[in-house]
């Protein structure tokens, strides 16, 4: 069984993408991701089966993230804000990927919200079987979904090869 | 239609992110987790000294009027552990989006409930109460004494209560008013039958 420090280390990444899709402001993605391993900590042990680590972690990221309206409205800010740049896509870094990457996530971002769930979460090479159970959705249902965001984004950013 | 993700250029790029840096997080997540553990704590930590202090008095019979009083704040107490036990356990977020969503309307609408009780349901109960006074004739200047500054004291601590009851009932239905519309918001949008 993996400790916490090493399910971090492997999925830290995953997580803060994830978050990156819901949120714009940085200081508020990291709070976003220290709430989901705060809950992980707590969920771990309830975990069954180690296999789907991965998907679990998903989904824990994806619910706290759907459900950040409630701090959102607590503090009286606006969700996705678009004043302030993105920390985890650096700007300076003007390479063509680092600006390909920062066109990417404004596609996922700008989805409408029933297709941003699933394209986030295909993106990170979560099955589909396992995005429908993350949702609550059938799985054709999420397969037409993913189809339409790819048709979305590929509409707005282009080919990505 | 539907190619492993791997394969996808979109995926490929999309986890091409910079790693973040896990030690500061793991520190931030370990502070988080003992400030909410001590927080915990304090709570039962209070509300079992209140609890006590309540059972002293009517044991010691320092008051006889408290009895009803500590009774029920004890039940109170013991409900209060209980539900945070049995939240804890239940994995919340464990379930999917959907159903999430519906549990967190529910809890929406349980609390815009409760504040509605405060905004309204305490000035109305408060007003009932003075009715029933005045027609029950049972008015601390009934036997023709003067009203005691002590009561006069109380009266308007009442009332500094009852409007601070209102204001806060007021803005907690706002809140929980917004709440609801942005949740079944997302919750229609998800649901949405393509």
């Amino acid at each position: 069984m993996l400790t916490l420090e090493e399910i971090v280390e492997k999925h830290a990444g995953m997580v803060r993408r994830i978050a990156t899709v819901y949120e714009r402001d940085p200081d508020r993605i990291d709070d976003l991701v220290q709430e989901v391993w705060l809950a992980m900590w707590q969920a771990l042990p309830r975990l069954d089966n180690p296999a789907t680590l991965k998907p679990y972690i998903a989904r824990i990221t994806q619910n706290i993230c759907v459900t950040h309206v409630r701090r959102a409205l607590v503090r009286k800010t606006e969700l996705l804000s678009d004043s302030v740049p993105d920390e985890a896509v650096p700007v300076d870094e003007a390479t063509d990927r680092a600006r390909q990457l920062i066109r990417l996530t404004e596609a996922v971002r700008n989805l409408p919200e029933s297709l941003k769930a699933v394209a986030g979460l295909y993106l990170e090479d979560i099955a589909i079987k396992d995005i429908a159970t993350i949702l609550g959705i059938s799985e054709s249902n999420a397969s037409v979904r993913l189809h339409r965001a790819k048709t979305f984004i590929r509409m707005r950013f282009g080919d990505a090869s | 239609m539907n190619e492993p993700s791997q394969m996808d250029p979109f995926a490929r790029l999309w986890q091409s992110t910079p790693k973040p840096d896990t030690r500061q997080l793991m520190l931030d997540v370990q502070r988080l987790h003992e400030t909410h553990r001590r927080h915990n704590r304090v709570l039962i930590f209070v509300l079992c000294g209140i609890a006590l202090l309540l059972a002293f008095c009517v044991a010691a019979e320092r008051s006889l009027t408290l009895g009803v009083v500590s009774a029920l704040w004890v039940a109170y107490v013991i409900g209060a552990i209980w539900y945070q036990r049995v939240r804890c356990r239940s994995d919340a977020l464990g379930l999917d989006t959907i159903s999430l969503l519906k549990r967190m309307i529910s809890r929406a609408k349980r609390g815009l409930f409760q504040a509605r009780c405060l905004s309204i349901g305490t000035p109305a109960a408060a007003l009932t109460a003075t009715i029933v006074t005045k027609v029950s004739g049972l008015t601390l200047t009934s036997d023709g004494h003067p009203v005691h500054q002590l009561a006069e004291i109380q009266t308007i601590a009442s009332l500094i209560m009852l409007a601070a009851m209102i204001v806060a009932g007021l803005v907690l239905a706002r809140a929980r008013r917004r709440q609801l519309l942005e949740l079944t918001e997302k919750l229609r949008s998800l649901e949405d039958k393509l």
